[in-house]
């Protein structure tokens, strides 16, 4: 419901008057306003890469995506020293936003897509896995009605040596695209309904079946405006006891 | 036990005893890096292509460049107790002078030193009135001298051939937001890439005299026509003197002339080979042609002077392998040709020897091989 109020009271701030009034009434009916109502703009944020200082308008916004969804590209050049087959373009970490289609050839994680540029470079240095802030580690929580995809040979319980912890809330788990898609809800969505609030588990293939991991962006939002892009800002604990049953 | 057996037969038991601990000592001891069985080769490009590089050894932490002891061996064997080594934390730039090869550290702060001609590790960087605080892009002079980019502190610091810290260039005052600093071959020139930032339009080029620390002039400007930069990352001094620069916001490698005029730009957005993702440090070799790394890509890209793509080497893994990387960052060619490309999530330097020279060839190979005969370690 706070997560709620928040996005109204956003919505509201961006167009005042009788769009603000019917986007309150939408909102507490609990229906999600997507009239251009800006639950996160990326061009106010650090991740707009395009801005130029002092004027901040960018000509074409496509600018601002391409930093991180590299698009395929036209044809590439041919190398003089070695033949490659055409059309063959490089392989990139996993396809960001795109929840893994059938078929997409990603190696490592989206992590790898934050990583690289937050190296101390151009912005701040991430050291990868601690305690305090875990990156690229299998959810432990459970999976209420999780059957793996037929063919994958997987048990009906995930069982790949991480042990199933009840201190964290049960994640949810869907079929989107063919794919098992899971998500830790945060308060606010019907079951089963996964949000733009929620927190992302990307999905890992093994010999055992899907593990959905804790990636960069399952408690940052790239695009919001947030603090530090986390999800979930309020509340003592906030972004933590999305999943820490504590 | 000496009134029993007479002493003579004691020697002898003694000897036969020494023999047969070191027949088992030797049966089931490590095997040393040349006695183990080597793979074949791996060259790139593959067949049929026409072999350019081998791919030649890593480089992950102080053994690889002195290796243990016999002495440390035994003591392993018989008590258990190891002798420490030291690895790579997260490595981010390499530079190579003469067979010894600089490796900055970002999260250990150093600039880590494999120098194989002494056969010795050290770290550089450990002095308490200027501790380096953030190495990001590191190069090396002719004459070993030691330029660091330190991020954090927004200085460039200089070390002397020996590792002893010289002076420092810069300071806050000067730089935004430092990524890398090149010196050029004849050590005069010092090129330190502004790499500016998100909130601010100071992406630029410094140069500054090596040699007095003073500023020169400037090259470029926030922005993305033919001279202006976004989040430039790095510079590399190739054919003719040109200045190399990777403009990374911009996803192109922007080539100036030796004072700073722009002459073109070659690459752009895109997934197909001769294009950029994530280009990170870039290099030149002795015949002038450009090595970009590709974090993105997971792999580093060849382009002759004029921009023109020739090959590339390595793609993306989450199984570490030779040519395999997942974050790769630094790269450098050092004087015999030989390719050092670092990646950040395996802590790594790979190293590729062009074709045309030999494994004990070249400043690394004769100091890893050496000519003369090797005198036995005592």
């Amino acid at each position: 419901m706070r997560i709620m109020v928040k996005r109204i009271a956003a919505t509201r701030r961006k167009f005042p008057g009788s769009m603000g009034a019917i986007s309150v009434l939408l909102g507490a009916l609990g229906i999600f306003v997507a009239s251009g109502s800006s639950y996160s703009d990326i061009r106010n944020t650090k991740h707009n890469l395009a801005q130029m200082h002092p004027e901040m308008v960018v000509k074409d916004e496509k600018d601002i995506c391409i930093f991180c969804h590299t698009p395929e590209g036209a044809a590439g050049q041919a190398p003089g020293w070695a033949r490659v087959s055409a059309g063959a373009g490089f392989v990139q970490y996993d396809d960001i936003g795109r929840l893994g289609r059938a078929g997409s050839r990603a190696v490592g994680s989206t992590s790898m897509a934050c990583l690289s540029c937050h190296d101390s470079t151009q912005a701040i240095g991430v050291m990868t896995f601690s305690y305090d802030h875990p990156v690229g580690v299998p959810y432990p929580g459970t999976f209420p009605g999780y059957a793996p995809m037929s063919g994958s040979g997987a048990p009906a319980s995930l069982t790949v040596g991480v042990p199933r912890r009840f201190d964290f809330r049960p994640a949810q788990v869907a079929t989107v695209d063919n794919r098992k898609v899971f998500w830790v809800p945060t308060p606010g969505g019907a079951v089963g309904t996964r949000l733009r609030s929620d927190l992302p588990l990307y999905t890992r293939e093994s010999p055992d079946g899907e593990i959905p991991y804790i990636e960069c962006t399952s408690c940052h939002d790239p695009h919001a405006e947030t603090r530090t892009f986390l999800r979930v800002v309020e509340g003592g604990g906030g972004i933590c006891l999305a999943c820490h049953d504590k | 036990m000496n009134s029993i057996i007479p002493g003579t037969m004691m020697a002898g038991v003694r000897a036969l005893a020494a023999a047969l601990l070191a027949a088992g000592l030797a049966a089931c001891g490590p095997t040393t890096p040349e006695r183990a069985e080597k793979p074949a080769p791996l060259v790139f490009p593959s067949p049929p292509d026409e072999p350019r590089f081998v791919y030649e050894r890593t480089l992950r932490s102080s053994i690889d460049v002195d290796p243990l002891s016999k002495e440390s061996e035994l003591r392993l064997m018989l008590t258990g107790e190891a002798t420490t080594a030291e690895g790579l934390v997260k490595p981010y730039a390499v530079a190579v002078h003469q067979g010894k090869v600089y490796v900055s550290d970002t999260v250990d702060r150093f600039v880590k030193v494999f120098d194989f001609p002494n056969r010795k590790y050290y770290k550089i960087g450990d002095d308490d009135r200027e501790p380096l605080a953030k190495p990001l892009g590191i190069d090396v002079d002719s004459a070993g001298n030691l330029y660091v980019a330190d991020a954090t502190r927004k200085y460039v610091m200089v070390y002397d051939a020996s590792g002893k810290f010289a002076r420092k260039i810069g300071g806050p005052k000067s730089f935004e937001r430092l990524s890398s600093v090149t010196v050029d071959p004849e050590g005069n020139r010092l090129y330190v890439v502004d790499i500016g930032g998100v909130t601010s339009d100071q992406h630029q080029v410094q140069v500054f005299d090596a040699k007095s620390g003073n500023h020169l002039f400037n090259i470029g400007k926030r922005g993305g026509e033919l001279g202006e930069f976004n989040l430039p990352r790095d510079l590399a001094v190739g054919k003719e003197g040109r200045l190399y620069v990777v403009d990374g916001g911009n996803f192109r490698v922007q080539v100036f002339d030796h004072d700073g005029k722009p002459i073109k730009a070659f690459g752009k957005v895109g997934k197909q080979p001769g294009q950029f993702s994530r280009p990170k440090e870039i290099a030149t070799d002795p015949q002038g042609n450009v090595y970009v790394a590709d974090a993105a890509f997971g792999n580093f890209q060849i382009f002759d002077p004029e921009g023109e793509l020739l090959m590339f080497i390595g793609d993306r893994s989450e199984r570490e392998a030779p040519a395999k990387y997942l974050l790769p960052a630094g790269i450098a060619v050092d004087e015999d040709g030989r390719v050092y490309f670092v990646d950040q999530w395996f802590r790594r330097v790979d190293v590729f020897r062009p074709a045309a020279i030999k494994e004990n060839e070249g400043y690394l190979g004769r100091a890893i091989y050496p000519p003369e005969p090797k005198a036995e370690k005592k």
